[in-house]
C-alpha cells in the first residue's frame, strides 16, 4: 500500500485495478552535496533523485540575510556621535543586530549590561534608527528629504508605559471598570427615555394650549411663527394633508385615514359611534371640516389620556421607591395620593375612555404594571408588619 | 529532498536530548527517538567502567554506585557523558559517529565553558562532520510548530519557565522552581512511610504470592544477593515509587476541599512484592503543592518553591510588554511530570485567575500527550531535517579554523 502512495497513484482505480500497473519507480541516491549558502566546504549526504541534475543545494536560495548598518570611522566621528553612546556601545549594538537579525527584544535581552550599561528596547531602537537616519541624510544630502522618518522613542516609551499599566491592573479593578461602564450605559439609556417622554409631553401640552388659543381667536390671524409652531405640534395630527391629485369626491375627505396605528384609528371610530356621529356623515363642505376637526380632537384626547396613564404609573413607581427608601416621607406620599384622586375621575363627557383603551389593548400594559406595583406595595406592607410583629 | 517534514531534507543527523532523568536519542526526521534510556548508570570495574541501560541497572552488583553525568541539567562528569554517548552510538543506534551530523539539546542556562567543552568533545572524540547545540525550550516550541512561546518544562529535578521569542530564549525571563518529579517522589516516599508501607525493590524479590488488598505481602527474598550500595537500593526504590506515581497521581481541576477529595474514586496499586493498597485522597493531595505550595503542609522544604502558575506569570512579567500577550496565549508544556492527568486544565484555571479578562490565556496541549516527554527531541528532529537549517551547522572545518569558541557565534 505504501508503495502506491509513494509513487503518487491512488491505491484503487475502480474495476481497472487489475490492469493498473506500477509506473517505473524513480531511483534516488544517497549523495553528498554542498550548500552555497554556507561559506565553508561542508559536505553532507542526502537523498537526491538520480535524474536531478541541479548542482546547487535547492534550499540555498532561501537563505536571506538582512542588511545591517555599517559605518566607517570617518562617518562615525563625523555625524554619528551622540551623548550617552560611546563607540564601543554602538559597535556592540551593531554586533547584536547582526547576530539577531535586528530582533530588538532579543538584542536587549543579550545586551552586555556590565560593560555597556543597562538599556531598554527603546534606547536600542532609538540609537539604531538615528544612525540609519543620519547615514541616509549623509548619502542623500543632494536630494531634499531623507527617505525614512525618525523613530519616535518617547512616544514608544509612553505607549509601553500605558500598556504596562493596562496589564498590571488587578482583576477587581478590571471588573469594577466593566461594572461602571455598564452602569453608565444604563443611565444613558434611562436619560434618553426620559428625554423622549418629556418631549412627547411637551408636544401634547403645546397642542393643548393651541387648541384653547385657536378656539378663542381667529385662525386666519396667526403669525408665521405661530404657524410654524403649529406645524410642529401637529406632526401627530393627520387630516390637513391634501388628497391625491386629481378629481375626488368630497366624502373622500371624511374617509381619509388617520396617520396613526390601526388600533388608534379603530378607537377613534368606536368613539365616533359612541357619540352617535357615525363614521360617514353627510359630506357637505361644513360637515366634512367639522368631522375632521372632531376626529382630530378625539385623537388628541386619546393621546392625552395615554400620557396621563404613563405619568400616573411613573408616580406610582416613584412613590413605591420612596416608600422602600424610607418611611420618613409620609407627608409626601399623602400628597401624591391626593394627586391620584384627582386623576381617578377619568370619565370625560360620560365616555368610558378607560374601558375603551383597555379593550383596544393600548394601555393594558400600563395598567397591568400599575396593578403589579400596587400588589408589590401591599406585599411589602405585609412583610413590614410581619417583621414588626416578630420583633415585638 | 524527501522526508516527513515540510520543506525537509534529511541528512542523516543524530539528535540527542540528555535530561536528568532520561536520555533520548535517534535520527532526525523520525517522529520518536530510537533510544529512551535512564540517565543514571552503575559504576563498574576496570573492564567496563559503567553499566548503562534499563537492563544493566536492574542487575544488582556488589558496591556499584548509581551515578549520572548531569548536575542542574548541565553536563558535569565528562567521562560518564562519553560513556553514555558511546553506549548510544554502539548499542542503540549502531552507527559510526563520524558519518552523522549531531544536534544536541542544552538547558537554557548552560554555562559557556560547558558549551565549549561539549563542542570540543563532539568534534575531537566523536569526529562528527557537523554539530549544533540548541536550547531545549526552543526545540520544545518548534515541536509544536511555534517560534514564540512560554515553555513550562516540569521534568524530574526542577520546573522551569522559559520565554522563547522568534526562536531565541529570552535569558532574563528564565524562572525556576524545585517543584517537579523528584519533589513529588519525595512526598510519596514520606506518605508511604507514614502508612508503614515498606517499598521492596524488584531486585530483592525471588517470588511472590497474590494477597488481598491491604494484607501483608507474601514473598520470598532472593538469596545470595551481593552487597549493593545504598545509592543503588535507593535508586531501585525510586523506580517503584515512580511507577506508583505514574499510576495513581492526578491533579485536581481546582483547589480541592477535603470533601471533594473524599469523593474521588480510589486507585489500586500492586507493589513488586505483591502488597497492594488503595490510594484515595492522596492521589490528589500529593501533587497539589505544584499549584499551592503554601496551602499544603509541606514535608520537604527547599529554596524558592514557586507554584507552576507563579513560575509562568513571573517569567512573563519579566519580558517586554509587547511580547506578553503572545506568551500568555502560547504556554507550552514539556517534561514528564506535566503528563499527570489534569495538569494542563489546572494550569489553565490558575493562569486565567492570574490575568485580567482582556488577556487571552491558552495552554497548548496539541497532539499526543506522551509526545510531551519527547518534545525537545522531536523539535531537534524537525530542526535538523529542515532544508533551510543545513546552512547553520558548525562544520568540522569551521571548528578547526575557529576552535571551540565557534559555538558562541553559531549557536545562540
Ligand atoms: N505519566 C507520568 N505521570 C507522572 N509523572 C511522570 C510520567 N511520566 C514521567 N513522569 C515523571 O517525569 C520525570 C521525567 O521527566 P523528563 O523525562 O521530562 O525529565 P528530564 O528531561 O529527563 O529531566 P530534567 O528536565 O529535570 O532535566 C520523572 O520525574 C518521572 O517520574
Ligand atoms: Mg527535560
Amino acid at each position: 500500500m505504501t508503495v502506491w502512495f509513494q509513487v503518487g497513484r491512488r491505491p484503487f482505480s475502480g474495476p481497472h485495478f487489475e490492469q493498473a500497473r506500477l509506473p517505473e519507480v524513480r531511483s534516488w541516491q544517497w549523495k553528498p552535496f554542498k550548500n552555497s549558502a554556507r561559506n565553508d566546504n561542508l559536505s553532507l549526504l542526502h537523498w537526491k533523485r538520480c535524474d536531478d541534475t541541479s548542482t546547487d543545494y535547492p534550499f540555498a536560495k532561501y537563505s536571506v540575510k538582512r542588511e545591517i548598518l555599517k559605518y566607517t570611522d570617518e562617518q562615525y566621528n563625523g555625524v554619528l556621535q551622540q551623548p550617552g553612546w560611546t563607540r564601543a556601545n554602538t559597535d556592540h549594538l551593531i554586533d547584536l543586530a547582526n547576530r539577531f537579525d535586528l530582533r530588538f527584544i532579543v538584542m536587549q535581552d543579550r545586551w552586555d549590561k556590565q560593560t555597556h550599561g543597562a538599556r531598554t528596547v527603546e534606547d536600542l531602537k532609538d540609537r539604531y534608527y538615528s544612525i540609519q537616519y543620519r547615514l541616509d541624510k549623509l548619502r542623500d544630502s543632494e536630494s531634499e528629504k531623507p527617505k525614512r522618518p525618525l523613530y519616535d522613542a518617547d512616544h514608544e516609551r509612553l505607549r509601553k508605559e500605558q500598556l504596562e499599566k493596562l496589564y498590571s491592573r488587578t482583576r477587581e479593578e478590571v471588573e469594577e471598570e466593566e461594572y461602571l461602564i455598564e452602569e453608565l450605559r444604563k443611565i444613558e439609556i434611562r436619560r434618553k427615555e426620559r428625554e423622549k417622554k418629556q418631549q412627547d409631553l411637551q408636544r401634547l401640552i403645546k397642542a393643548a394650549d393651541q387648541l384653547t388659543e385657536t378656539g378663542s381667536s381667529n385662525k386666519k390671524k396667526k403669525s408665521t411663527a405661530n404657524k410654524k409652531k403649529e406645524e410642529e405640534t401637529r406632526s401627530w395630527r393627520i387630516l390637513d394633508k391634501p388628497l391625491n391629485a386629481g378629481v375626488s369626491l368630497r366624502s373622500a375627505k371624511t374617509k381619509q385615514a388617520l396617520q396613526v396605528g390601526l388600533k388608534k384609528s379603530k378607537l377613534v371610530e368606536q368613539i365616533l359611534t359612541q357619540l352617535q356621529v357615525g363614521v360617514s356623515p353627510m359630506p357637505t363642505e361644513d360637515i366634512t371640516v367639522q368631522f375632521n376637526e372632531l376626529r382630530n380632537d378625539i385623537l388628541f384626547l386619546l393621546e392625552l389620556k395615554i400620557a396621563q396613564e404613563t405619568l400616573q404609573f411613573d408616580i406610582q413607581a416613584l412613590k413605591h421607591r420612596k416608600e422602600t427608601l424610607g418611611d420618613q416621607a409620609a407627608a409626601g406620599t399623602d400628597e401624591a395620593e391626593n394627586d391620584d384622586d384627582m386623576f381617578a375621575d377619568t370619565d370625560i363627557m360620560g365616555l368610558n375612555l378607560d374601558e375603551a383603551l383597555v379593550t383596544a389593548g393600548l394601555t393594558s400594559s400600563c395598567s397591568r404594571k400599575r396593578r403589579a406595583a400596587s400588589e408589590i406595595e401591599k406585599v411589602t406592607a405585609l412583610l413590614k408588619k410581619q417583621r414588626k410583629n416578630s420583633k415585638g | 529532498m524527501s522526508g516527513s517534514v515540510y520543506g525537509g531534507d534529511e541528512v542523516g543527523a543524530v539528535c540527542f536530548d540528555i535530561g536528568s532523568h532520561t536520555v533520548r536519542a535517534g535520527f532526525a526526521g523520525e517522529d520518536a527517538p530510537k533510544a529512551n534510556i535512564p540517565t543514571h548508570m552503575l559504576t563498574g570495574d576496570d573492564n567496563t567502567k559503567y553499566h548503562i541501560g534499563t537492563n544493566a541497572l536492574s542487575y544488582p552488583r556488589e558496591k556499584a554506585e548509581v551515578v549520572m553525568p548531569l548536575k542542574d541539567g548541565m553536563i558535569e562528569n565528562w567521562e560518564q557523558c562519553e560513556a553514555m554517548l558511546d553506549y548510544v552510538y554502539s548499542k542503540c543506534l549502531s552507527v559510526d559517529s563520524a558519518e552523522h551530523p549531531v544536534m544536541m539539546s542544552e538547558v537554557a542556562w548552560n554555562r559557556p565553558a560547558i558549551r565549549h567543552k561539549t563542542c570540543e568533545m563532539m568534534f575531537e572524540k566523536y569526529n562528527v562532520p557537523a554539530f549544533f547545540l540548541c536550547k531545549n525550550a526552543v526545540l520544545a516550541a518548534f515541536a509544536s510548530g511555534r517560534s514564540t512561546a512560554l515553555v513550562l518544562d516540569t521534568g524530574s529535578v526542577q520546573t522551569t519557565a522559559i520565554p522563547v521569542h522568534d526562536g531565541y530564549v529570552l535569558q532574563h525571563g528564565i524562572v525556576k522552581s524545585p517543584l517537579a518529579g523528584n519533589f513529588l517522589a519525595a512526598q510519596m516516599r514520606e506518605h508511604l512511610k507514614e502508612q508503614n508501607v515498606e517499598v521492596v525493590p524488584t531486585y530483592k524479590i525471588a517470588s511472590k504470592e497474590p494477597v488481598k488488598e491491604g494484607e501483608p505481602p507474601k514473598w520470598v527474598a532472593k538469596k545470595n544477593l551481593p552487597a549493593v550500595s545504598s545509592s543503588y537500593h535507593n535508586y531501585m526504590v525510586d523506580c517503584v515509587i515512580e511507577d506508583l506515581m505514574q499510576h495513581v497521581l492526578q491533579v485536581h481541576d481546582r483547589p480541592a476541599s477535603d470533601e471533594d477529595l473524599n469523593m474521588i474514586p480510589a486507585n489500586i496499586f500492586e507493589f513488586p512484592n505483591g502488597y497492594n493498597a488503595m490510594f484515595g485522597a492522596e492521589r490528589f493531595k500529593i501533587p497539589e503543592p505544584l499549584f499551592d505550595p503554601i496551602g499544603t503542609n509541606l514535608r520537604i522544604l527547599g529554596g524558592d518553591m514557586l507554584a507552576m502558575q507563579h513560575v509562568v506569570s513571573s517569567s512573563i512579567s519579566m519580558c517586554d510588554v509587547d511580547v506578553r500577550p503572545s506568551l500568555w496565549s502560547n504556554i507550552i508544556l514539556a517534561g514528564g511530570t506535566t503528563l499527570m492527568s489534569g495538569f494542563s486544565e489546572r494550569l489553565t484555571t490558575e493562569c486565567t485567575a492570574k490575568t485580567t479578562s482582556s488577556m487571552k490565556v491558552k495552554v497548548v496541549t496539541g497532539g499526543n500527550t506522551s509526545d510531551r516527554i519527547f518534545s525537545a527531541w522531536v523539535g531537534a528532529s524537525i530542526l535538523a531535517s529542515l532544508g533551510n537549517f543545513q546552512e547553520l551547522w558548525i562544520s568540522k572545518q569551521e571548528y578547526e579554523e575557529e576552535g571551540k569558541l565557534v559555538v558562541d557565534r553559531k549557536c545562540p
